[in-house]
């Protein structure tokens, strides 16, 4: 019982054996892949927010989940140190989702025209 | 042999509580707006190392086999599900070779929480039970991906692609 943030990954590998042939899935890997997991809030709460420039979401410390999304524009990164390593890049539609660890800063940065949509658990 | 390789990845997130009815059903509302993203990240064609994910495909060792002294009775490993064991404060590499990677996936198949860091020491993504994570990483080096568990040993599967 009681709040919970449902959020699942996926990817599937692929690769192309001929010019101008279709994808199969990838032969190293001959599998779609897919995980799950129902995150508790306890006494946590949801936040949401909009970024159309660099910064950090909602807050800069004490998040236990993100989810960043970008919604428009161009590429934008995320570093979990407050803005000093760009660690994951992420393109127009893409999302990142994931717990991360108390001491975690997110950071976004928008260096061109961007919309980033992002749903922390706090 | 594959002329390209590209890996298609999502993510769906959905905020909710619990709601009992008077009748003793749960049900589940959504209590903020859901958030679902989709991507396709082109990755090198040549992976240049068989480590490159953790599943071991039939047939991977057809190439190094010999007919005196490898038979399949003793070849079971390669049939394997390829999952790589964790134990905590092993800081496990998940490449041993240094190239810069632009994708990355792992999932915890284990029964403790893993921890996975992009730049050496800080631990900052956690991946609990059944959880997996899937990100364009920003050719960050191998080098600098690793991952633990907060206690015990757990295992993971993964895939790590080099950039093109």
């Amino acid at each position: 019982m009681g709040k919970h943030i449902v959020y699942k990954n996926h990817c599937t590998p692929q690769e192309q054996r001929i010019i101008g042939g279709r994808y199969y899935l990838d032969s190293d890997a001959n599998r779609k892949l897919t995980g799950s997991h129902s995150f508790e809030l306890g006494s946590s709460s949801v936040g949401t927010g909009t970024l159309t420039s660099s910064g950090v979401l909602l807050m800069a410390f004490g998040l236990d989940f993100i989810s960043v999304k970008v919604t428009s524009g161009d590429d934008v990164t995320l570093s979990l140190d407050g803005g000093t390593t760009q660690i994951i890049k992420l393109k127009n539609g893409e999302c990142f989702s994931s717990k991360i660890a108390v001491g975690a800063e997110p950071y976004v940065t928008i260096t061109g025209t961007s919309t980033v949509e992002y749903l922390v658990g706090t | 042999m594959a002329i390209s390789r590209r890996i298609i990845y999502s993510s769906y997130v959905s905020p909710r509580e619990d709601e009992l009815s008077e009748e003793g059903y749960t049900s589940q509302q959504t209590i903020s707006n859901k958030m679902a993203g989709k991507g396709t990240v082109v990755i090198n064609q040549e992976q240049a190392h068989d480590g490159w994910v953790s599943f071991l495909q039939p047939y991977q060792l057809w190439q190094g086999a010999t007919h005196s002294t490898d038979q399949w009775e003793s070849q079971a490993s390669v049939w394997d599900e390829g999952d790589l064991r964790i134990t905590n404060g092993s800081a496990t590499r998940l490449r041993l070779d240094t190239v810069n990677i632009n994708f990355l996936y792992i999932k915890n198949t284990g029964t403790n929480e893993a921890t996975l860091a992009l730049e050496g020491d800080e631990y900052d993504i956690l991946i609990p039970v059944g959880a997996a994570v899937s990100m364009r990483v920003n050719d960050i080096s191998s080098a600098n991906i690793k991952v633990d568990t907060r206690s015990g040993t757990t295992t993971i599967e993964y895939i790590i692609a080099k950039t093109p």
